[in-house]
Parts: C-alpha cells; structure tokens; sequence
C-alpha cells in the first residue's frame, strides 16, 4: 500500500500526467497482489458510465460557447462599466466579471481563460504590472467552481450521493465571500502602483446593460433553474448550451461554423482530461476499498477525532499539501472516499464538508507546481508562473481565511438552504 | 525505417482528424438530446425514454475518444517544474519512458478489454436491449488509436534524423 502511494508520487514528480501516473501505479499493484487484469478496463468503463458526469462536458459546452459567441466579452465590458472607475478598476472588473462568468462555467481553467484573454492585454496596456494582471484573474478564476455550477462539486456529489442541486445552492454564499474578499485585496494592492481615472459614466453603464442583458440570462438560467428546484444540474446545463448557443448565433451573430466546431472540440478535450483522470482514479479507489485502505487511513486520523477543530484544521492542512500536486479531479476521486466520513462523523454537515474541500482545492489551483489557474493565466499573460505565484501570495492569504470562515461557519453554507 | 515512420504520422494524423469529427458530432448530439429530454419531460409530461441509456453511452465515448483528441493535442497535463531541470538528454529519456509507459498501459487495457467482450456480449442494457459488449467495444478502439499516437511519437523522437 505504502509503495503504492510512493510509486504515485514519484511518476507526478517526474512529470507523469496524472492519469497516466494512477494508471501505472495501480497496474502495478494488481500485479503485485495477483488481482485480476480484466478489472482494470472494466472499472474504467464503470467509472464514467454515470448520469451524474454528463454535467461535466455539457457545462463545458456551455463556456465556450459562452467565449466564442461573444457572450463573455458583453458581461466583461458590463463589469467594467459597474467597477471599472473604482481603484484597481481593472482588476475588480477582472474579480466581477469572473463572479458572473462562474455561473455558467464548471469550471476554473474555463473561468480564467476566459476573462484573462480578455482582461489581461487591456490590463497590460493600462500599465497594470503583468504579473499582478495574471495573478488577479488566476485567483478570480478560482470561483468558477465555488459558485455554481462547479464540475468539482458534480464530482464530489457522485462520490459521496450528496445532493448536486444543495451543493450549488451552498456555494453561492462562500462564492461571494470569496469575490468581496480578493477584490479587497486588488484594491489595497492597486492603491500603490495604479489609478484608473475613468469616472463612472451611466450612459456607458446602460449601454453596456443593455447589451449585456441577453449573455447575462445564461448565469440566470443556471442558477435560477437550479435555486428554483426546475432543473437538476445536468438539465440546467443542457439548457444553457442551447441558450448560450442561440444568443451567440441569432442575436450577436458571432457564432459560425468554425467557431462551433472549435468550442465543441475543445470541450470534449478539456472535459476528456478530467473524465479520465476519474475513470482510472476509479480502479485505483477500487483496489483502495478491496484491500481496506480507506479504513486504515480513516483510523489513522482516528486519533483526532475528539477534537472537532484540530480534525478539520488538519484535514484542511492534508488537502492543501495533496492539492499543491495532485489535479482537483484526481484528488476528490482518491481523497474524498476517506475524508467524508471522517468528517460526517464527527458531525459536520456533508454539504459544508463539500463546499469546504472545493474551496480547499480551489486554493490548490494557484499554487505551484500543478495551479492550473496559474498556468492558464501566466500562459495568456506571457509571463514566468514562478513570478505570478509571488504575486498571487495575498490572494491565497485571503482564500485560505475565507476557507476557515466556511469551515467553521456554517451559516455560510446552509442558510440558503433552509 | 523512413518509410514506417512516414506511415505513422500519416496514420496519426488521419485517424485524429477522423476521431475529432466523431466526438464533435456526438457532443453535438448529446447536448440536442439532452435539451430534448427535458423539453419532453416538462413540456409535453412524457419522456423520451430511452434518452438516459443513449446519453450515457454518448459521454462514455466522448470521454475515452476525447483521450486521444486530447493527448493530440498535449492537454494531459503534469508537473513539469522538476523535470525542466534536466539536461537535454534527461529530459528526452524522460519523456520516451512516459511515452513508453503510456504504451504499455493502454496495451494492456487493449487486451484485457478484448478478453472481457464476450462476456459482456452477453448482457443486453436495461431499456435499449443492445448488447453491453458493443458499448464496451469502445475501449479496444480507443486504446488501438492511443497505441498508433503513442508508436508514431516514439519512432519521430528517437528514429527521426533531423
């Protein structure tokens, strides 16, 4: 069990993709334990045949039509006309229009890449620095998955049967906790190096409106259908994708064929990584649960159990380690089978452990080595992620505070659900 | 030796053309059915009722395709910040034993996969009575397309002078 988890880490070390790191590893300890071979294809056939996943490249769908039809560019220019004469304009707009966008997207790569190849070139010709530029729509781009829809918490509701549609409705609190508190820091930051001079304008403001209103019905479906009981997650996507795809080719007529067939492509591709990245971390957790795994790790943390907030504070701690290496997808698959019990028995609510480990992962994607926020921000901004992670420091100061006030608060995430 | 490697790329490149437009078709039609499904259940009070079993077997095959899709176009991702480190000819090894290791693995979902079709030729789904062997049959087809990607790569970065 213990080589296992060695072999694993030394493969995500030696920049093994990580699926391709679970499927080695595991391979190799059913050989080690003569476990049948056959098993291996059969549970990751298992692995994905589920209805609940169908959200995941559906959601992804549903984003990039939102990009490539123009949508996001309207709700971006909307946030810039609401924030933009504010200090750090461009940086709260970035942390805004990130917000909105997360109603619509899963996902936070999606999120970030796109308000950051927006936002990041008009940040950079202000004469925002471009590692501050990156590091803003990074730390924005992780909402995407706290406020819903969130393809991390689609996965986690298929781990655990937690309802998908609470979940959703338990991260919209935390999701704005989290925008107030990073646009917080963009501007005591900004204060120092920049001043964006436009004024507020309200003939800027109603135009901007007013052409925003169709791309702003797409976050409106979605979390309206899904507060409102109307859809189940999977439905309320499928609609998005139809809405996002009629406004981006009937009203702003920015839609073709190409780019179609380009948004399609490419959410098969983004969605495929994360599908089979759960497909194989299924045979893994499968050989876990026949060998008892999940039980000795459980006990391991047994000793814990009769204190509440040293347990919770090191489970966070433990996620946060795994998230700074491990893919998001890959550590819901392999940690949550062991963790979600832990902490419902000692009593904390299913739903606010979700939102909690979602948010914790969520801090993984702006770290070093494996932050996909970072790399997809640093990559559009053209600059070294080392540098970006400097300065996406007091972001994830801020997050790891606001991980803590949804941990140990609980209202946050339940209030809306009463 | 130039001949095969020729053959390869063109069988890479060829069979990925083909399998990109399969999977946009099939996202294509998984989002239509989707939409329809829910049109028929809160509009028209009835159901499509075969519209669960086809999504799934539609995600299915857009998740394992997807995968090569995918690999074409190096969206499967690791940590790279150890192995940049590296020499040149480090990092060249490194990546053929990745490459190798892929390899190995999807040949042996290959054959494990093809083992395991007759007896799920023996199933038949709940609703739609179809064999499950020929939903199955999905994974020898996508680890013979991961195995053709993976040969052509390694026979261009060690056989192909430059």
């Amino acid at each position: 069990m213990i080589y296992l988890l060695i072999i694993l880490f030394v493969l995500i070390v030696l920049s093994f993709p990580i699926s391709l790191s679970i499927g080695v590893a595991t391979t190799l300890a059913f050989l080690k334990s003569h476990m049948p071979l056959y098993m291996i294809p059969q549970r990751m056939f298992d692995g994905v045949n589920a209805y609940m996943l169908l959200a995941v490249p559906l959601f992804m769908f549903a984003g990039n039509l939102m990009d490539q039809g123009g949508l996001s560019k309207r709700i971006v220019n909307l946030a810039e006309a609401t924030v933009g004469h504010l200090r750090g304009g461009l940086a709260i707009s970035a942390i805004l229009s990130s917000m909105l966008f997360a109603g619509v997207s899963g996902s936070a790569a999606a999120d970030t890449a796109a308000i950051g190849s927006i936002l990041i070139p008009s940040m950079k010709k202000k004469g925002y620095n471009e590692n501050f530029a990156a590091s803003v729509v990074a730390s924005g781009g992780s909402i995407g998955v706290i406020i819903p829809p969130s393809i991390p918490m689609i996965i986690y509701g298929f781990i655990t049967g937690v309802s998908i549609g609470k979940l959703f409705v338990a991260g919209i609190l935390p999701g704005i906790l989290i925008g107030l508190t990073l646009s917080f820091v963009a501007v005591v930051i900004s204060k120092k190096t920049e001043k964006t001079n436009v004024s507020f304008n309200m003939d800027v403001f109603t135009k901007a409106l007013k052409e925003s209103v169709w791309a702003l019905g797409t976050p409106v479906i979605v979390v309206g259908g899904i507060l409102g009981g109307i859809f189940t997650a999977t439905e309320s996507a499928a609609c998005a994708v139809t809405y996002s795809f009629f406004v981006g080719a009937f009203i702003y007529k920015q839609l073709n064929f190409k780019n179609f067939y380009k948004a399609a492509l490419d959410s098969v591709i983004t969605s495929s990584v994360i599908l089979i990245i759960i497909s194989v971390a299924t045979v893994f957790s499968w050989y876990l649960s026949m060998n008892n795994v999940q039980q000795t790790l459980s006990s391991a943390f047994s000793a814990f159990y009769s204190n509440k907030t040293i347990l919770i504070l090191v489970v966070n701690l433990f996620l946060l380690i795994m998230g700074t290496f491990v893919e998001t997808t890959a550590s819901l698959v392999l940690f949550v089978p062991v963790i979600a019990p832990i902490l419902t028995h000692i009593g904390m609510n299913p739903i606010t452990a979700g939102v909690m480990i979602v948010t914790n992962l969520a801090i993984g994607m702006l770290t070093p080595p494996l932050g996909i926020c970072l790399i997809v921000s640093s990559s559009i901004a053209k600059s070294r992620i080392l540098s970006v992670s400097k300065a996406v420091l007091p972001f994830l100061f801020v997050m790891i505070f606001d991980l803590l006030l949804i941990a140990f608060f609980e209202p946050l995430t339940n209030i809306l659900l009463r | 030796m130039k001949f095969v490697i020729s053959f390869f790329v063109y069988m890479s490149d060829t069979v990925n053309k083909l399998v990109e437009f399969v999977v946009v078709l099939l996202m294509v039609f998984l989002s239509v059915l989707m939409v329809l499904a829910v049109f028929f259940r809160y509009v028209l009070n009835s159901s499509i009722y075969w519209s669960d079993e086809v999504s799934k077997i539609l995600l299915v095959f857009i998740a394992f395709l997807g995968s090569t899709v995918a690999y074409k176009h190096s969206a499967h991702i690791g940590i790279d910040v150890f192995a940049e480190k590296l020499p040149d000819f480090g990092k060249r090894l490194l990546n053929t034993v990745i490459k190798l290791s892929f390899f190995g693995f999807w040949l042996l979902v290959l054959i494990e996969s093809i083992k395991m079709i007759p007896i799920f030729l023996m199933q038949k789904m709940a609703t739609l009575e179809i064999p499950y062997g020929y939903i199955f049959s999905i994974l020898p087809i996508v680890a013979s397309v991961w195995i053709i990607h993976l040969t052509k790569d390694i026979l261009v970065s060690n056989f192909k002078k430059p």
